[in-house]
């Protein structure tokens, strides 16, 4: 039982992973043990051969991938952009559809306007209340020739008055 | 990129980088610099070939594969994110490119790469002295040995006898304990050493 327990033990050993007492134990071990000394003798052999097959890499590994790599750095530029298309689900005909509709949102917004006002600009209130003045007039004129000409301002709510004075003065 | 570091990186004798030239290094590949990424190859190459050899027993493999390694990593350096060592990272991409290879093979019934006993060994040069012949076949007749390990067993031991990984490290690349990297070397060399002692060196 005790090889058993020493042989498990000389893997760590040759790595020098044990603690004081295993390593004296093992040391100790070995002294009487040709089995397990074999053994570990046989473990630090194969060890160094695998070291051994070490060898001097081939020359030119960069030159024979530089002008792929080279080459790459505009591809990686590209696919870098293709991964932000990627992560917002960017795709050319849902985008297309997408601003189709947006527009005709935008320019239903504007021509359907319920709350546009055409009246919003001042200039055009004052043209189309100068417009109502002027036909009341030529149709008081047409309808009492004998009249003298009377002018008279035409009924305004109070906030358009002050809204005019404001833009025209008096 | 500043030229000083530039000329450190690139002479003769490859020193160790630091872990800040490492991370800066990467972050300048990160921004696309293929001048960072030549320096990556030439620190790394040696590392990077001889895990490949290690793994697949072939020379002219393990240069496809050390070459096919630095354009993955080139393509896929951006989601290294710094939670291990730029290293670890590398080994893992190694190893797991060269156990790709090997299925794929494995999968066209055709092994190239697998040594066995019967394949002659040439020297180059016909005076070579008897200890590098000797050596030569020692390495064959290990390469066949590895040949026969589990691909686990095989990267362990390469990782471990080849490129000198502490425990913490293999435990890294392997995604594991640093108890089961224990007792996998354990079960790896005690499995090697019955595959040699069977071929009766």
């Amino acid at each position: 039982m005790k090889h058993r327990r020493i042989q498990k033990l000389l893997s760590a050993y040759i790595d020098d992973k044990l603690n004081l007492k295993e390593r004296q134990e093992i040391e100790m071990h070995i002294h009487t043990c040709d089995e397990c000394a074999d053994i570990l003798s046989e473990f630090k052999q194969n060890s160094q051969w695998i070291a051994d097959l070490r060898q001097p890499t081939p020359l030119r590994i960069w030159e024979a991938i530089q002008e792929q790599i080279i080459s790459g750095q505009q591809t990686k530029n590209r696919s870098r952009f293709s991964r932000i298309r990627h992560r917002w689900g960017f795709r050319p005909v849902p985008a297309v559809m997408g601003t189709f509709v947006t527009a005709c949102l935008v320019l239903a917004l504007v021509y359907l306007n319920p709350n546009q006002n055409y009246l919003d600009d001042p200039i055009d209130l004052y043209v189309e209340i100068h417009t109502d003045y002027e036909i009341h007039n030529l149709v008081t004129q047409n309808t009492n020739v004998n009249q003298p000409f009377e002018k008279t301002e035409p009924e305004l709510p109070e906030e358009t008055e002050i809204f005019l004075d404001a833009h025209y003065g008096d | 990129m500043e030229s000083l570091s530039v000329a450190h990186f690139i002479s003769e004798e490859v020193e160790e980088p630091t872990d800040q030239q490492e991370r800066d290094l990467v972050k300048h590949c990160q921004g696309g610099e293929s001048q960072a990424m030549e320096q990556i190859v030439r620190l790394y190459q040696n590392q990077v070939y001889n895990i490949a050899y290690g793994m697949l027993g072939s020379p002219e493999d393990a240069q496809d594969i050390t070459q096919d390694v630095f354009l993955s990593v080139w393509e896929k350096i951006g989601q290294f994110q710094f939670k291990s060592r730029f290293s670890t990272w590398l080994y893992r991409i190694v190893t797991n490119m060269c156990i790709n290879e090997k299925n794929r093979r494995y999968r066209r019934q055709t092994s190239p790469t697998e040594m066995d006993d019967s394949q002659a060994w040439t020297p180059v040069d016909s005076r070579t002295p008897e200890k590098e012949v000797l050596l030569a076949e020692q390495q064959e007749m290990l390469q066949a040995a590895l040949g026969q390990l589990k691909q686990d067993y095989r990267k362990i031991l390469i990782l471990r006898e080849m490129e000198n990984l502490s425990y913490d490290e293999l435990a890294e690349v392997l995604n594991c304990s640093v108890g089961r990297v224990k007792s996998r070397l354990h079960e790896a060399r005690t499995i090697l050493r019955k595959i040699l002692k069977q071929k009766d060196w």
